[in-house]
């Protein structure tokens, strides 16, 4: 990939060759934050598909 | 064109924001100049399964390596030359319904959770990367695709939420018709304003309005006072992946209701409308085989039923001022198979022909007005012209004198004033419309277009034209 690192008051700016778009002051924090939530939701529908049918299994077992 | 004459290249005036890969047109053939690092992406990308996935799939342009005009192209820099497929009807999102604005960016979302895990990203992420094919969108800028850096930010992402999530949002959460804004303001809908529109139960309760819009105006606002740039980005693609996720399910969980509409019910609720139905369906396919239209304009198409006629024949521009019929329009062609004849050939457009699109952008070259982007070859103006003469004002001699400008054949249908439906039109309004009478078209008529056939419609009161205009090279083949 066709990119520079440039030093511009003491913060890593990457700039990429093809870039024309602006993406916008707080874009970057706001996609953490949600890329980042978002990460989390996933994490829990995970964890919860994995455990719910154990507890099917458990109480199908019981019966 | 004759023969081994080959056209000017000339680049097309909406393409130039990307330098990389700039859209030039030589007579019929749409070409994009790649500079190097440009052409290098696109060596990459044509062998990867993503991309021929994509394209066997019909979501991009056909697209293929060209020697056509590569020395204009080095000339200006560029040392690669695309061909793109022609894409018949160009339109803007401004003529889009709800769901067509939803499609087209649901694919673009599609298209980045395909393009990131296969190591590639894309530099923008606007509508105006899409066009319709019948009621199919089709991505059409193959240049925003480029490599994904390790670590990266999506770009596009506000981008995004201002051109596609903020006007359906608009439209689903307010019942605001998103077109006028899209049209008076191309980059979209700033999220500041669209912030201020949400009420408190919108920021509680509704997915998505805290985070991308009204937290999204604010960090932005923010971060603008402050001032100076962001630290790099280090965002992994699995988070960029789940926000993509996320508005993926937040656009699909959107509706919008369209109960408001006076025309959405027309057919059911309107006796007339019903009992013409069958003897009109007879005319304009009689029409049709006369005419042989590749591109029929269906004015006024309402549910499209005239417009699946011409389809047997080509390509229909479905045209109505109503956004509810053109959304019901586009639902019903969507729900068909995607290889189904309406489905291929028909695109609906929201198109109030009194206030049309006019020509838009820099030098107002950038976003071509209707009548620039296309010609028909048959024009459907059914049940129309009493709503442009009584209902918008317009002189119904400069109405007959705009169709003869389109030069092509004209399927008329003409209610005389002892229809109910005028009564009704002129209950509450003065009845200044002089000039509507069947006197009076035929004057207008006869100075632009010779009548070939005619009929009257079971009641009297509604008679049915084909008229042949005088200049056009279109003509009306005789039975």
């Amino acid at each position: 990939m066709a990119a520079a690192q440039v030093n511009h008051m003491n913060v890593n700016v990457c700039l990429c060759l093809f870039s024309y778009l602006d993406p916008g002051a707080g874009s970057l924090l706001m996609q953490a934050l949600v890329g980042g939530a978002a990460g989390l939701l996933v994490a829990f529908r995970h964890f919860w598909k994995i455990v719910r049918p154990e507890q099917r299994t458990d109480s199908a077992g019981r019966d | 064109m004759s023969a081994g004459v080959c056209p000017a290249p000339s680049f097309v005036p909406g393409s130039y924001r990307d330098r990389s890969a700039r859209v030039f047109v030589a007579g019929d053939q749409v070409l994009r100049g790649l500079t190097a690092e440009a052409a290098d992406v696109w060596q990459r990308l044509q062998p990867s399964g993503f991309w021929q996935q994509l394209t066997a799939a019909g979501q991009v342009v056909p697209t293929w390596e060209s020697a056509a005009h590569q020395a204009w192209a080095s000339a200006h820099g560029y040392s690669l030359v695309l061909q793109h497929e022609r894409v018949p009807e160009l339109s803007w999102p401004w003529e889009w319904s709800f769901s067509m604005l939803r499609d087209a960016a649901l694919l673009q979302l599609s298209l980045l959770q395909r393009a990131l895990p296969a190591g590639f990203d894309m530099a923008d992420a606007t509508p105006f990367n899409f066009q319709f094919r019948g009621a199919n969108p089709q991505l059409i800028d193959t240049g925003s695709l480029r490599l994904r850096q390790q670590h990266g930010i999506w770009e596009g992402y506000r981008q995004f939420c201002e051109q596609f999530l903020a006007p359906l949002l608009l439209q689903s959460w307010k019942q605001v018709d998103f077109q006028p804004w899209l049209r008076g303001r191309m980059s979209g809908i700033p999220l500041r304003q669209l912030s201020g529109l949400l009420s408190w139960r919108d920021l509680l309760f509704r997915r998505g309005a805290f985070t991308h819009i009204w937290l999204h105006s604010r960090v932005a606002a923010a971060m603008q006072r402050r001032g100076g740039a962001e630290a790099s980005a280090s965002l992994s693609t699995q988070m960029i992946l789940n926000n993509l996720q996320g508005l993926s399910t937040l656009l699909q969980s959107l509706k919008w209701n369209t109960v408001d509409s006076e025309w959405r019910d027309y057919y059911s609720t309107a006796e007339h409308a019903a009992a013409h139905e069958a003897e009109k369906s007879q005319f304009v396919r009689a029409a049709c085989d006369r005419v042989q239209p590749q591109l029929t304009w269906d004015l006024g198409c309402n549910q499209g039923r005239f417009s699946r006629i011409a389809a047997e024949w080509g390509r229909v521009l479905a045209l109505d001022a109503d956004h509810a019929v053109i959304e019901r329009l586009y639902c019903s062609l969507t729900a068909e198979p995607s290889d189904s004849l309406p489905r291929q050939r028909i695109t609906p457009l929201v198109c109030n022909l009194a206030d049309p699109s006019p020509a838009q952008g820099w030098r107002l070259s950038e976003r071509g007005s209707l009548e620039s982007r296309s010609r028909p070859q048959l024009v459907l103006c059914l049940a129309l012209i009493h709503h442009l003469v009584i209902g918008h004002g317009l002189l119904l001699e400069d109405v007959i004198g705009w169709l003869a400008a389109l030069h092509a054949p004209v399927v008329l249908e003409w209610v005389e004033r002892t229809d109910p439906i005028i009564g009704s039109m002129l209950q509450q309004r003065r009845d200044v419309f002089v000039d509507y009478c069947f006197a009076r078209l035929q004057v207008a008529v006869g100075r632009y277009f010779r009548i070939v056939a005619e009929q009257s419609l079971s009641g009297g009161s509604r008679r049915l034209l084909l008229l042949q205009p005088r200049d056009s090279a279109v003509r009306v083949q005789h039975d």
